[in-house]
């Protein structure tokens, strides 16, 4: 309890500044996974910091930690690897509000392009492969643009994999959207 | 000066600044050569092959390599903030970069003081964090598509990623209503030009021309088409076009270069981009 109300003390007073635009809140379990986690995100450069998390979505530990939203991908997969697992990410713009999960599809014919957010793929149905990306505003779209375009989709890593920000989330809701549609479309050729 | 900043997708290169060149389906900047992919590199060099066809000096380009973690977009917005003073800067467009607000906020908190005369476009990256921070109205032209024009409607949202579902599932047709919903709450410079299968040209909020011939539908599926789109208009405004004839020209240009490029889906934007000197022909603004 000591600890805890220390902590308290050492981040109380910055409560109210967590409520910034543009910040993501990582909750988790217990109070030393979020000083873990901020320890590990500050090691590898992410701008981060211990904070109270507001009541109405406080779950687990009354430590969070506060992050740039559009680093999400990469900060949620640093802690993966670290063994770390959220119990939940929100945006503290809007705390109800999640990462879009729906995607939208556009036929045209051989070719077919899924848009997530403001991501887009578009596979060659015939051949499994990505033949174009599209839309986008964080540095790594073009760098995974690199990797994955003129590819078999089911043969790349995918963009979750070597993305670090909210576009490359999105693009790999799109990625694995058309990943599946291939999946399909070669599955009914096979039977 | 026509200035463009924004990040390309090399993990090893520092910060650069200088004439940007585009010949041989190569760019240019400083020692730095590449061809140009979704993104800043195709956005210059659309400006580029504009500011050559219509004899106008090339833009100077300012750029650091950044595939995703932001390290060397926050070098960027710190070198701009330090350096727009001494670069006599008329038309400044910006680009992919990690949205990063105080970075946008310092450059813009800067501009406003000196700004006077000059122009600013902002796509991706740079539209992204201008909205974020608030200060949308300090732009003079965003050039969204439909899913980033969802994204300035949502007044709470931070990135595309973060949008209302209702909004983004709104049919492309409904864009209007994007477009009305952003204008109101103070989320769009003053002046967007929408792309997508119809491009909309709007002012103070109200659509003052659409443009959708040709019709190219492959060109919505191929990457870089909306970067090409900023580059020209840059170009076009260095060039003395007032802005909204501006958005209106570039829409057009753009639009032929697809279309004399003969695309499917899979084409390659170098293709199109290509074509931007016959387009211009087409539109009679060169010989």
């Amino acid at each position: 309890m000591r600890i805890l109300d220390r902590i308290k003390q050492r981040f109380g007073p910055r409560k109210k500044e967590a409520f910034e635009k543009g910040k993501g809140l990582i909750i988790l379990n217990e109070v030393s996974e979020a000083m873990q986690a901020e320890k590990l995100l500050k090691r590898f450069g992410y701008g981060v910091r211990g904070v109270a998390p507001p009541p109405e979505i406080r779950k687990g530990c009354d430590l969070a930690v506060e992050f740039n939203l559009v680093d999400q991908l990469g900060v949620e997969r640093l802690l993966r690897r670290n063994g770390l697992m959220p119990l939940d990410i929100v945006a503290l713009d809007n705390l109800s509000q999640k990462p879009l999960d729906i995607t939208k599809e556009k036929d045209f014919g051989r070719y077919l392009m899924v848009t997530a957010a403001n991501m887009k793929i578009t596979v060659d149905k015939e051949k499994g492969t990505i033949v174009n990306i599209s839309g986008g505003g964080c540095p790594d779209v073009p760098y995974l643009t690199v990797s994955l375009v003129g590819n078999r989709i089911t043969e790349v890593k995918n963009p979750g994999e070597n993305g670090y920000s909210l576009c490359a989330y999105m693009l790999e809701k799109a990625y694995q959207k058309a990943l599946s549609t291939v999946k399909s479309e070669q599955t009914r050729e096979y039977t | 000066m026509f200035t463009i900043m924004g990040t390309l997708p090399f993990d090893e290169m520092g910060l650069k600044a200088g004439k940007a060149t585009f010949e041989g389906g190569s760019l240019k900047v400083e020692d730095f050569e590449l061809t140009p992919s979704l993104g800043t590199s195709v956005m210059v060099a659309s400006a580029c092959i504009t500011c050559e066809a219509l004899n106008l000096e090339l833009p100077y380009f300012v750029t650091a390599g950044d595939i995703g973690d932001g390290k060397r977009s926050k070098e960027l917005y710190s070198y701009m903030v330090a350096n727009l003073g001494t670069l006599d800067v008329t038309v400044l467009a910006m680009h992919y970069i990690m949205p990063d607000i105080p970075g946008m906020r310092d450059i813009l908190d800067f501009l406003r003081e000196t700004r006077e005369g000059v122009t600013l476009v902002a796509d991706a990256g740079a539209m992204y964090a201008a909205k974020a921070a608030g200060l949308a109205q300090e732009i003079d032209i965003f050039t969204p598509d439909a899913g980033e024009m969802a994204y300035l409607a949502d007044p709470k949202a931070t990135h595309p990623a973060y949008v209302e579902h209702l909004l983004f599932e709104l049919d492309a047709s409904k864009v209007v209503t994007l477009i009305k919903k952003a204008y109101e709450s103070g989320n769009t410079p003053k002046i967007l030009l929408v792309k997508g299968p119809v491009d909309y040209v709007v002012e103070e909020g109200e659509v003052v021309e659409t443009i959708n011939e040709p019709s190219i539908s492959a060109m919505e599926a191929i990457g870089g088409t909306g970067d090409s789109l900023t580059g020209i208009l840059s170009a076009l405004i260095y060039g003395g076009y007032e802005k909204v004839d501006a958005c209106i020209k570039a829409a057009r240009i753009n639009r032929i270069a697809g279309k004399l490029a003969q695309p499917d889906p899979s084409t390659s934007i170098s293709h199109i981009i290509d074509k931007i000197p016959d387009a211009l022909k087409e539109v009679r603004l060169c010989a």
